[in-house]
C-alpha cells in the first residue's frame, strides 16, 4: 500500500468517526448512578433512595438513570431533581432559611458545652478536693498509741476495722503538683472528718432540744 | 451572678429547645381540624387559595382563587400511584358534567415527575387544568399525607366535602349534586 493511500484512508477513517466520537463524549457518563443515588431520599417514604421500595422510589431512580445516560453531571442531577422534587430530595438540606439551623445548632451546641465544661470542671474538680474525698481521711492509719486507746470504745473499734484496709493514697494523687495536703482548708476538713474526733450521732442531737 | 451561670445556661438551651419543639409543631397540618369541621358542617375556608402554583403544561401559573365562583373538585394525585390509575377514569368523564355546571376539576401533583405526569395525563384523557405542588405545602395545608385525596370546594371557597381514598363514581353522584346547586 502506498503512502499516499494510507494517509487517505486515514483522513477518511477520521472523518467518519470523529462525529461518533464526539457525540459518545457528550453522552459518556459524568456522575455515578450509586454517587448520586446515596445524596438522595425518597421524597414519599423519606427514606434514602438507595433502600426505598416505595412505587415513588422506582419513579426517581428511573429518572435518574435517564438523566446519567444524558450525560449530565452530579450537580446538574441534584438541580433537576430539586425542580422536580424540591429541596427535600436532597439528604442534605441546602444551607439557607431555616435549614441554616441544621448546620449551626450542631457546632454551637460542642462549643457552648466544651466553653461550660473548660468553665466549670475545674470548679467542680477545686470544690471536691477541698470538700476531701470522705477514703482519703478514712484510710489514715490510726498510730499504735491511738489504737490502743480508741479499742475501749466499740464504736470506735469498729470504725477503724472499717476504715483500715484500703491502702493509704499519697498526697500527690489528691492534688496537683506541689500540693502539700497542709493547706488550712484541707487541714479543718480532715479535723471535722477525722474519725478521732467524731460527731454526736444524730439521735443525741435530737435528745438535747 | 457566677452561680446563676451554668442553671441559667441550662435553661437558656431548654428554652431554645422548647421553642424548636413548639415551632416544629406549628409547622404540621392539622388534617383532623378540616376533617372534624366538615364533619360538623362547619366547612373551613380552603388554606393557600392564593397560592400560585406552576400549571403541568409549563405556561404560567394558577391559584385556588383564580376559580372562586365555581364549584372546584381539587383532586390530590400523582402517575406512581395504582389507586390514582383506578379513579382517573372516573373523573375524566365527570369533567364534562362539571363543566355544565360551572365547575370544574382541578389535579394537584402530589411529589411527581412532570413528564411522567404529563404521559397520565395523555393516558387517561385528563382535560382539567393540573398544578404542580413541588414543594408539597400547598398539599400539606389540606393535610394530605398521601394520594390520591380529594376535596370538594363550594362557590364560597370553602371545603364542603372530602375524601382522603380514592373516589368511586358513587361517592361523587352523592356528594356533588347538592353542591353544584348552591349559588355563590
Amino acid at each position: 500500500m502506498s503512502r499516499g493511500r494510507v494517509v487517505t484512508l486515514a483522513l477518511s477513517l477520521a472523518v467518519a468517526l470523529g462525529p461518533v466520537a464526539a457525540a459518545q463524549a457528550a453522552t459518556a457518563p459524568k456522575a455515578s448512578y450509586l454517587d448520586v443515588v446515596n445524596d438522595v431520599m425518597c421524597v414519599v417514604c423519606h427514606e434514602p433512595l438507595g433502600v426505598a421500595q416505595s412505587p415513588e422510589a422506582f419513579q426517581e431512580r428511573d429518572y435518574i438513570r435517564q438523566l446519567i445516560a444524558q450525560g449530565k453531571t452530579r450537580k446538574e442531577i441534584e438541580n433537576d431533581l430539586v425542580i422536580q422534587y424540591g429541596p427535600a430530595v436532597l439528604s442534605r438540606p441546602p444551607a439557607h432559611g431555616v435549614n441554616l439551623l441544621v448546620y449551626i445548632i450542631p457546632p454551637v451546641v460542642l462549643v457552648v458545652g466544651i466553653v461550660t465544661l473548660a468553665i466549670f470542671l475545674p470548679r467542680w474538680r477545686r470544690r471536691a478536693r477541698d470538700a476531701g474525698p470522705p477514703s482519703a481521711a478514712k484510710a489514715k492509719p490510726l498510730d499504735a498509741s491511738e489504737a490502743s486507746a480508741s479499742t475501749t470504745s466499740s464504736g470506735a473499734t469498729r470504725r477503724r476495722t472499717a476504715t483500715s484496709s484500703p491502702a493509704p493514697r499519697p498526697p500527690a494523687a489528691t492534688g496537683p503538683a506541689g500540693w502539700s495536703g497542709a493547706s488550712p482548708v484541707r487541714a479543718r476538713s480532715e479535723r471535722t472528718r477525722s474519725p478521732r474526733a467524731p460527731s454526736p450521732p444524730p439521735c443525741s442531737r435530737g435528745r438535747s432540744r | 451572678m457566677r452561680r446563676f451561670l451554668l442553671p441559667g445556661l441550662v435553661t437558656a438551651a431548654a428554652v431554645a429547645l422548647l421553642a424548636l419543639l413548639t415551632f416544629g409543631v406549628s409547622q404540621q397540618n392539622d388534617r383532623s381540624s378540616i376533617d372534624s369541621q366538615v364533619a360538623h358542617g362547619k366547612f373551613p375556608a380552603a388554606p393557600n387559595a392564593r397560592q400560585a402554583l406552576p400549571l403541568l403544561s409549563g405556561h404560567g401559573t394558577a391559584s385556588l382563587a383564580d376559580f372562586r365562583g365555581k364549584v372546584v373538585v381539587l383532586n390530590v394525585f400523582a402517575s406512581w400511584c395504582d389507586p390514582c390509575k383506578a379513579e382517573a377514569p372516573i373523573l375524566a368523564k365527570e369533567q364534562p358534567i362539571l363543566a355544565k355546571h360551572n365547575a370544574t376539576l382541578v389535579g394537584v401533583t402530589y411529589k411527581d415527575l412532570s413528564s411522567a405526569t404529563e404521559q397520565f395525563d395523555r393516558q387517561y384523557h385528563l382535560t382539567y387544568p393540573v398544578l404542580r405542588d413541588v414543594s408539597g405545602s400547598f398539599v400539606s395545608s389540606f393535610g394530605a399525607t398521601g394520594v390520591p385525596e380529594t376535596f370538594v370546594i363550594n362557590r364560597k371557597g370553602q371545603i364542603q366535602a372530602l375524601q382522603r381514598f380514592p373516589i368511586t363514581a358513587k361517592w361523587l353522584n352523592e356528594t356533588l349534586p347538592r353542591i353544584l346547586e348552591e349559588k355563590s
